[in-house]
């Protein structure tokens, strides 16, 4: 998750709001939390709004504690904007139940979207709440090409990358480059660590009446001790724990953050692979040395279909207005997903988009997987969870993961380790006491 | 003081009656109690509306959220989560913890500092740090104590000494540790100059007199330099409010996320408890906290009301007292631990701004020992609105601390000066509220900012500062005010004409550097800020701690450009601090050695 706060970071100077202060149309206001290249983008977007249609547009950015923060404190000031972009979809439900959203007619504002990406954005019967943005692909691990495979005439350390979890174990346990170790985890960050959890178990979840198992978790009273989550965690366990999996062991890949991760790799070459989304790509650019990453896709556990975790940002009506409408539905057309993949990210899942062509071929690849009918699609678990499991720094399934890490590596056995997150998630969904 | 010196008297105050040649403090006229509650008037409805109230609020919250009526369920809840517990008792902990080593620390090094040639320097050197944005300090320290060798200065040089596997400082085990030792580098010069001060104030005379009175060393410590201690360690111990809130920055710039539940302390637990399921227990807590910092400042306000008075301080002489001779053993030791303390309060600040001489790919590749360079300042000083966060950042810093001053210095004068009744019991109140922290009244007072239609405006963020600042300001200026002497203010009337109406020009000329002083330092407290502009800042402004703080999630691969930025940030306060030292001192001495008695002895 969390691409937003880490982009939000280079954000040094971003949060004079941009006024569109065209003369004429209807005003309207947008709450976002971006920062640097996405907040860059999406003034693209709406600058592109107000040339069509005349309405200009003010973004407000939230400082610090986010959208829900300032939302929450508007609305309780009775000053609310038009429109806000949320990053965790669990937002919606909780503010649609409140009755702060404009609903908008399914049939006018689908703009053909599937039904994955159509509940996520808060279907109700024949209303819906939002409009998709641009998403996420959090399904990669990345390496050095000229680490394994150098070419110009030398043997490939490998034949091909892992496509199997058992390959991936296989691969960590036998690391074919020396003088590195296999794998590089940015454990400070407890978003690192469930994106790891949420693509294991996407990967191991069965669908039944009820629905997916995975999707079964994201519920406020989940019951977390199932057959599914324990089987997650002890392969995770089992990976985590491998002798010489990480360069300078458990300890310090808990005080190493996830943009330190991919300096192991892409700037120290002290590790091999490092998995996280696709905004491990501009990280590796961030250091200047000339190298382009190379990636293959998350494995399939077991003989499941590959996992294909998604994320994505998705734009909520609160005050209803004609302007405030024709923006929603703006949103839902090419014009308005070309700048975001001008700018290299994935845009929104419309299919109207899927024309649209990419300035660098890796991104047409992640699109195409993103949409992969083959693959087990969800979306990130952890912007879906509620209560005491939203994740921050030291809480939440952040912490449960992070406390998982910490004993698998520090020697404890994986059994005993899984049954404590185990009890950890339940205590925190209230199915424990 | 008092009429004629009794057999039972205790040897101190007999001389002090020797030495208490100037005119009596009591001799106006009847205190004029309205105007004194009309200069009372605006403070009071700011730090009512916006610190009191949401204070009871949260009392209130604590007891009933989650209940039928009212319960003690959310304090349980809150001892039974071990999260919860041991954030509580690690807050105990830097509350006893801090003050100790401050007071301690600091004793000696200003005894230390009075035997040695050109101690300015290690005064300097050692208060510099206190002007700094805690997120520098953290900065600073996140560099000393990185787990990699090439860049962090400790782990190196502790591997090399221990082994490959040293113990990581900022690991969950020595996570306190590492805060605490940032949090003493910030803060000690702050102990060091006020002992300085105070022992630098004391009369060869008393102690010669004591010593031929008595004949025992022992009897000057008991009677001179114990009393002193006490106040200034009670002094340290009644800024716990603002250490405990401070911990804060500390905690989220220094502390890596998966060791922060390891040092986490109750500023970040209520924090991050503080809305949604968790609202109750974490509303008990900040009533717990409120309660641990409440006890901290009774401890003050006893020791201020003892009878020993301080002589008065002149500040401008500094190296008055020298001691007889430079030389001996205990000279050389003297000067052998000031070159100690010199090189380590400097180690931290050398390696911030080292490390903002490099580009950040260079660090990422090479750690320090990488090609110096100016990349990153012309980065940070390149990106686009910098120049606007920074004046931004300044005006509204500027803004504040004018109105706090302008607030809190009529309420100063009144309680100081005027001394209407019911003034212990309003000044134990400004006290108390001095301490409470933001953090501990975040959700009550977002909820009567909100109520007030101010969510979101600049207004906002301006009286939240306020309502933060007017109290332990009016705090510090009561005591300036409280140590005119009357003689003073009549001389000041005669060279300025009669004192006619309210605190004319007269008092101004007298108090005119204190107000001076509280402003530089209000401004610097919102100038540094990172907990109010989390909560208040206004969409249009980016308060530059807000931004830096939000660069740190790229620490590792934009270390050049987060120095150069922590630089640029820290220069402003450090350059405002420096210039009004003098003042700054004397200010604190005055809330030193000014009469907090509540009830003034009358005559």
């Amino acid at each position: 998750m969390k691409r937003r706060t880490l982009l939000a970071a280079g954000a040094a100077a971003t949060a004079l709001p941009l006024t569109g202060c065209a003369s004429g149309g209807h005003g309207l206001e947008v709450v976002c939390a971006w920062g640097g290249p996405e907040l860059a983008a999406f003034r693209a977007v709406l600058a592109g709004f107000t040339a069509s249609t005349g309405h200009p547009v003010r973004i407000v950015v939230a400082n610090g504690n986010g959208v829900d923060a300032m939302l929450s404190a508007r609305l309780a000031a009775g000053n609310r904007p038009d429109v806000a972009v949320f990053s965790e979809p669990s937002l919606i439900t909780r503010y649609a139940s409140d009755g702060h959203l404009v609903a908008l007619p399914v049939g006018t504002f689908r703009g053909g979207l599937n039904d994955f990406w159509l509940s996520l954005a808060g279907l109700a019967g024949d209303n819906l709440y939002g409009c998709w943005l641009k998403v996420a692909h959090k399904s990669l691990l990345w390496y050095r090409q000229a680490a394994l495979f150098p070419g110009r005439g030398e043997a490939p350390r490998l034949e091909q990358p892992p496509k199997t979890w058992d390959e991936l174990v296989e691969l960590v346990a036998h690391w074919p480059v020396r003088g590195q170790a296999p794998l590089a985890i940015g454990a400070a960050d407890g978003w690192v660590l469930t994106d790891w959890f949420e693509n294991v178990l996407a990967s191991l979840t069965e669908s039944d009446e009820r629905g997916s198992e995975y999707g079964l978790l994201a519920a406020p009273h989940a019951d977390w001790d199932v057959p599914l989550v324990h089987d997650s965690l002890r392969r995770l366990g089992q990976l985590w724990s491998l002798p010489g999996a990480l360069p300078y062991g458990g300890a310090r890949a808990l005080l190493t953050p996830f943009d330190a991760s991919v300096a192991q790799v892409f700037g120290e070459h002290r590790a091999g692979m490092l998995f996280e989304g696709d905004f491990v790509a501009p990280v590796v650019a961030g250091l200047h040395t000339g190298e382009t990453p190379s990636y293959f896709s998350f494995p399939r556990v077991g003989n499941r279909p590959r996992p294909q975790i998604v994320g994505g940002d998705v734009a909520v009506l609160l005050r209803d207005s004609d302007a405030g409408r024709s923006l929603m539905s703006y949103l839902t057309t090419k014009q308005a997903a070309v700048p975001w993949a001008d700018a290299g990210f994935l845009v929104a899942p419309y299919p109207g988009n899927q024309t649209i062509v990419y300035p660098e071929a890796r991104l047409n690849q992640l699109a195409d997987e993103i949409n992969d009918p083959t693959a087990e699609v969800q979306f990130d678990l952890s912007d879906q969870l509620t209560g005491k499991l939203i994740g921050d720094d030291g809480k939440g399934s952040w912490l449960i993961l992070s406390d998982f890490f910490r004993a698998v590596t520090g020697g404890r056995p994986v059994e005993s380790a899984v049954r404590e997150a185990v009890h950890q998630f339940n205590l925190a969904t209230g199915v424990a006491r | 003081m008092t009429a004629a010196p009794t057999p039972r008297m205790r040897p101190v105050d007999r001389l002090l009656v020797l030495d208490d040649v100037g005119p009596t403090r009591r001799d106006r006229i009847r205190p004029e109690t309205r105007r004194a509650y009309l200069y009372l008037a605006p403070a009071t409805l700011v730090v009512g509306g916006l610190l009191v109230w949401p204070a009871i609020r949260t009392v209130v919250d604590s007891l009933t959220i989650g209940c039928r009526g009212v319960c003690l369920g959310n304090f349980t809840d809150a001892w039974s989560d071990p999260l919860a517990r041991r954030a509580l008792l690690r807050t105990l902990a830097w509350a006893v913890a801090v003050p100790v080593v401050l007071t301690a620390v600091g004793y000696l090094l200003a005894v230390v500092s009075r035997r040695v040639r050109r101690a300015g320097v290690l005064t300097v050197l050692l208060v510099a740090p206190m002007a700094l944005p805690m997120l520098a300090t953290a900065v600073a320290f996140r560099l000393l104590y990185d787990p990699d060798p090439s860049r962090g200065l400790v782990t190196a040089l502790t591997s090399r000494l221990i082994g490959v596997d040293a113990p990581q400082a900022l690991g969950p085990g020595l996570v306190t540790f590492a805060m605490m030792s940032a949090f003493v580098w910030a803060y000690l010069g702050l102990s060091v100059v006020v002992f300085r001060r105070v022992l630098d104030a004391i009369p060869s005379q008393q102690v010669s007199m004591i010593m031929a009175e008595t004949g025992r060393r022992r009897e000057v410590y008991r009677w001179l330099y114990w009393p002193i201690l006490r106040r200034v360690a009670a002094l340290l111990v009644g800024l716990a409010g603002l250490f405990s809130a401070r911990s804060f920055d500390l905690l989220l710039a220094l502390v890596p996320g998966s060791s922060q539940p390891a040092g986490e302390v109750l500023a970040l637990h209520v924090w991050r408890y503080g809305a949604g399921p968790t609202a109750g227990p974490a509303a008990a807590l900040s009533v717990l906290w409120f309660a641990v910092l409440a006890l901290t400042v009774v401890l003050p306000l006893i020791s201020f009301r003892a009878q020993w008075r301080m002589p008065p301080v002149d500040v401008t002489v500094w190296d008055r007292h020298l001691p007889a001779r430079y030389s001996g053993l205990r000279h050389r030791l003297a000067q052998a631990l000031c070159v100690a303390a010199i090189v380590l309060w400097l180690i931290p600040a050398l390696l911030l701004v080292f490390a903002s001489l490099h580009a950040d790919a260079t660090l990422a590749a090479h750690g320090l020992s990488g090609a110096l360079s100016l990349a990153s300042f012309g980065e940070v000083l390149g990106a686009g609105g910098m120049l606007g966060n920074y004046l931004g950042t300044g005006l509204f810093a500027l803004l504040v601390a004018v109105l706090v001053v302008a607030f809190a210095g009529p309420a100063a004068y009144a309680l100081g000066w005027l001394r209407p009744p019911g003034r212990g019991a309003l000044l134990t109140v400004v006290v108390v509220c001095a301490t409470v922290p933001v953090q501990a009244i975040t959700i009550p007072l977002v909820q009567t900012l909100g109520a007030a239609r101010l969510s979101g405006t600049g207004q906002a963020f301006v009286l939240a500062h306020l309502a933060l600042g007017i109290p332990l300001t009016t705090a510090l200026l009561y005591g300036a005010f409280g140590s005119l002497s009357p003689e003073q203010m009549r001389q000041a009337a005669i060279h300025h004409g009669a004192e006619a109406a309210g605190p004319g020009r007269a008092t101004l000329t007298q108090v005119g550097p204190n107000l001076f002083a509280a402003g530089v330092l209000q401004f610097v407290q919102v100038w540094n800020d990172v907990a109010v502009g989390l909560l208040f800042a206004p969409p249009q402004l980016s308060p530059i701690g807000l931004s830096l703080l939000g660069q740190l999630r790229y620490y590792t691969t934009g270390t050049g450009h987060v120095a150069a930025a922590t630089v640029l940030f820290s220069v402003v306060p450090l350059v405002a601090v420096m210039v009004a030292r003098k003042q700054i001192v004397r200010l604190l001495m005055a809330g030193v050695s000014g009469n907090w008695q509540a009830k003034p002895t009358k005559r």
